[in-house]
């Protein structure tokens, strides 16, 4: 269930990519902090997490073709966009490219696109079809803003997940949060100073999630 | 040919007059649930299916959204408003000109006799859909598809329902994999287009204890296959509640236009995904009589409960474009807010409870589909805003808008509703009579009722008591919904419809009775005579009557 009470979000993040490649289930463990079975999303379903003194709004989309023509609706005031992909399946990390990347000129200009592989649980790193390597070109190539410094102080915005096992997950919406809403250093200290207050209002992102996910 | 009634338990004795004593008899002027403002849409889709057979494109409410949406684009005067607008109002509108009316010359009445001569020269009535009959003749080429239609779980399922595309195209089969059904299918397009050639329309096929049923719209082959107790006319029903389903995924223009640039597109591609609400739609026929009756349950409420709810959504959803607005919980209506001149339709209704009922997803987090309502208007779709209000996922908030940039405004309104109806103990007492489960017959304290289902025409709303026994197992509802299915089918007979019908069968008695204002469908034990049914008819409608303001929504709320 949706927390009521006020709706100015100050950061939209959009989570596109193929049916079935793990989109809600990176969303419902970073937000509910567990792992549990998704029914496929059908059109969009709306998320919202405080970070810091922010308000961050999730959009996650549906995976089926079907649905793509609202895209663009959800990419307008987009300030960053995951795409994901399964890790395991090569024809997905095509479709980031082939399906979402016109509707994502529907984002802002400045919008941070973040390729993000899913399901790292199940890659065999011997056999893998997508390289590592492939993946951050192409974060790279979608993010032609980002300069150097930045990549090579915070990385590329390239993650490969596991919201199964909770691997990279959090680091993954931490990078986008810092990068559009960046903490001042005085902010960090007083949020992070203020994480056990807040843990016990049930709003962190680990654990205890305040709101089950069905 | 066509008709065929295969009432099981041989009729011992059907009186099916409307003979003049008995209705002197009857008080015709008790009609529970009605009510004279309009509330739903209330056209019945029976009458349609018996007028337009050939022309079932749905005519009547196309352009609804496109005019909603031009009046909202003359309100709002920013370029950027309009710019969306306007791409929205052209993606909806372009087609609609370009549909297709089809006008199919089809003289009714020679079809049956044709059918059966051109099954006579293809000597088709034993393909392997058909099964037991002389299995010497096969049709099918030898390949693994032959095992899997040839294996008795497939030959003996129930009922098929098959969607094709002109060019035999599996799109999508009930049980098993469409792909391994590419042959049977091809051939039941064959059948269809052989008709066709001669100007003529294939509607169904009898051969042994099975009913083949056809309808074509729109490029698409819908076909049925029961040996249940649908008639041919219940099982077009159910085949246009599935064509209902396949436009309120696509919209009626993007089917037609599709299909005009490729004849041969495989509709599977956009349909992807969709598979689980045919699947459910499917299910909840099996089960569910309000698709039958095209009307809707509403769940039993205190009258004064289900105002505050009503009057709850109008102040606090008042917001521009908003259409519908309704609340869900399991499967029944609990509160309908409309746009002034707009009704909605019971199918389409049917199709909102089937979004909501075969998908978990909207239990985690607020969503916003597309959804579109063919009989509300089949060109285009309306936003659907889908929240439940509750810890426990019961009951399921509704908004349909049709502006796509009203999701946040909409989820204030939700916010606010939900704080009222919690204030108002409303979400509590909606709970809880959904936990007391509707009402049992024996409340109405008439001895030998065993169950009845009640629909009120003018409002378009039915009601029923819970299945208690006999009728508590599977297998005993299923049985009880035949009987209903039989009873339907009779006293709406398009040869002959009737008017009272008391039929004596194996188990149970059964009368049925039909009214300007009402319909009546009612189940006694075996040793009921005609007079003590009609006389405990009465007495039931006199029952309904005084527990109306629980069972029906009766007066139509508007923004
Ligand atoms: N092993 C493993 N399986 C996962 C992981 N994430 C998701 N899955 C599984 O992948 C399937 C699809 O997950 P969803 O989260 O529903 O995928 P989605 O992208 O939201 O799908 P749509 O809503 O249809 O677009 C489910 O069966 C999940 O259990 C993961 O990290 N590891
Ligand atoms: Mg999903």
């Amino acid at each position: 269930m949706s927390q009521t009470g006020k709706r100015k979000a100050d950061l939209k993040v959009i989570i596109l990519g193929d049916y079935a490649v793990g989109k809600t289930s990176l969303i419902c463990r970073y937000i509910d902090g567990k792992f549990q079975k998704q029914d496929s999303t059908v059109g969009a379903a709306f998320f919202f997490k405080p970070w810091g003194p922010y308000n961050i709004a999730v959009w996650d989309t549906a995976g089926d073709e079907r649905y793509s023509g609202l895209s663009h609706f959800y990419c307008r005031s987009a300030g960053a966009a995951i795409l994901a992909f399964d890790l395991n399946s090569p024809k997905t990390f095509e479709s980031l490219w082939a399906r979402f990347g016109s509707i994502l000129e529907a984002a802002n200009e400045d919008c941070l696109k973040v390729v993000v592989g899913t399901k790292s649980d199940e890659l065999d790193q011997s056999t893998r079809d997508v390289s590592a390597e492939e993946g951050r070109r192409l974060a790279l190539e979608l993010n032609p803003e980002l300069d150097q410094a930045y990549v090579e102080r915070c990385g590329a915005p390239y993650f490969e997940t596991s919201a199964l096992k909770n691997e990279n997950v959090t680091e993954m919406f931490e990078y986008i949060f810092q990068r559009c809403l960046p903490l001042s250093a005085e902010q960090q200290r007083r949020f992070k100073g203020k994480v056990s207050t807040i843990d016990l209002l049930e709003e962190s992102s680990e654990g205890g999630g305040r709101k089950k996910c069905c | 040919m066509a008709t065929d009634h295969r009432e099981a338990e041989q009729p011992v004795n059907t009186s099916d007059s409307d003979f003049q004593e008995d209705v002197e008899f009857v008080e015709t002027n008790c009609v529970p649930g009605k009510c004279n403002s309009a509330v739903f849409d209330t056209t019945d889709e029976l009458d349609d299916l018996t007028l337009n057979l050939a022309n079932g494109v749905i005519q009547n409410h196309r352009g609804t959204i496109t005019s909603l949406i031009r009046k909202r684009a003359k309100r709002s005067n920013t370029l950027k408003d309009e710019e969306a607008d306007q791409d929205l109002a052209n993606s909806i509108a372009s087609e609609e000109a370009n549909s297709i009316e089809q006008s199919e010359l089809s003289s009714e009445l020679s079809e049956d006799e044709n059918v059966k001569n051109g099954l006579e020269d293809l000597s088709l009535q034993d393909t392997e859909s058909v099964p037991e009959e002389s299995p010497s003749v096969t049709l099918i080429p030898s390949s693994s598809e032959t095992d899997y239609v040839n294996s008795l779980e497939w030959k003996q399922q129930k009922k098929h329902i098959f969607i094709l595309s002109e060019s035999g195209k599996p799109i999508y089969s009930r049980h098993g994999s469409e792909d391994k059904l590419v042959t049977v299918m091809g051939v039941m397009q064959a059948l269809v287009s052989f008709v066709q050639d001669d100007k003529d329309n294939l509607r169904s096929i009898v051969a042994g204890d099975h009913t083949f049923v056809f309808m074509n719209r729109d490029h698409l082959t819908f076909v049925g296959v029961t040996r249940g107790r649908e008639s041919t006319q219940q099982m077009l029903l159910q085949l246009t509640y599935m064509y209902n389903q396949v436009i309120s995924v696509l919209t009626h223009s993007t089917l037609v236009r599709t299909f005009k640039q490729h004849r041969n597109f495989d509709l599977r591609r956009p349909l992807s995904g969709a598979e689980k609400f045919f699947d459910n739609l499917l299910n909840l026929m099996d089960v569910e009589p309000g698709l039958l009756l095209t009307s809707v349950r509403c769940l039993p409420l205190d009258s004064s409960v289900r105002d505050i709810v009503s009057q709850t959504i109008v102040q606090h959803a008042k917001v521009k474009d908003l259409v519908f607005a309704l609340i869900i919980a399991q499967n029944q209506l609990v509160a309908l807010v409309r746009m002034k001149r707009y009704y909605l339709h019971p199918m389409d209704l049917h199709l909102i409870i089937n979004l909501i009922n075969a998908s978990e997803s909207f239990k985690a987090a607020e969503s916003w589909t597309p959804i579109c309502l063919p009989k509300f208007d089949a060109t285009g779709f309306l936003q659907a805003y889908v929240s439940y209000l509750d810890e426990e996922c019961q009951s399921c908030l509704l908004l349909l808008s049709v502006d796509i940039e009203a999701f946040y405004t909409l989820s204030e309104c939700r916010a606010k509703i939900k704080e009222r109806l919690d204030r108002y103990n409303a979400l509590t007492a909606i709970g809880n009579s959904l936990q007391r489960h509707s009402y049992s017959v024996q409340q109405c304290s008439i001895g030998d009722l065993r169950h009845f289902l009640y629909k009120a025409r003018s409002t378009a709303q039915y009601t029923s008591p819970e299945l208690g026994p006999p009728y508590n197992t599977p297998e005993q509802q299923d049985r009880l919904f035949g009987l209903y299915h039989f009873l339907h089918d009779k006293v709406h007979s398009v040869s002959r419809p009737l008017k009272l019908l008391y039929h004596v069968g194996k188990y149970e008695t059964l009368l049925g009775w039909v009214t300007q204002g009402f319909e009546l469908y009612a189940v006694f034990g075996p040793l009921v005579t005609k007079n003590v049914a009609i006389h405990a008819v009465n007495k039931l409608l006199r029952w309904i009557k005084r527990e109306e303001d629980r069972l029906f929504i009766l007066s139509s709320v508007t923004f």
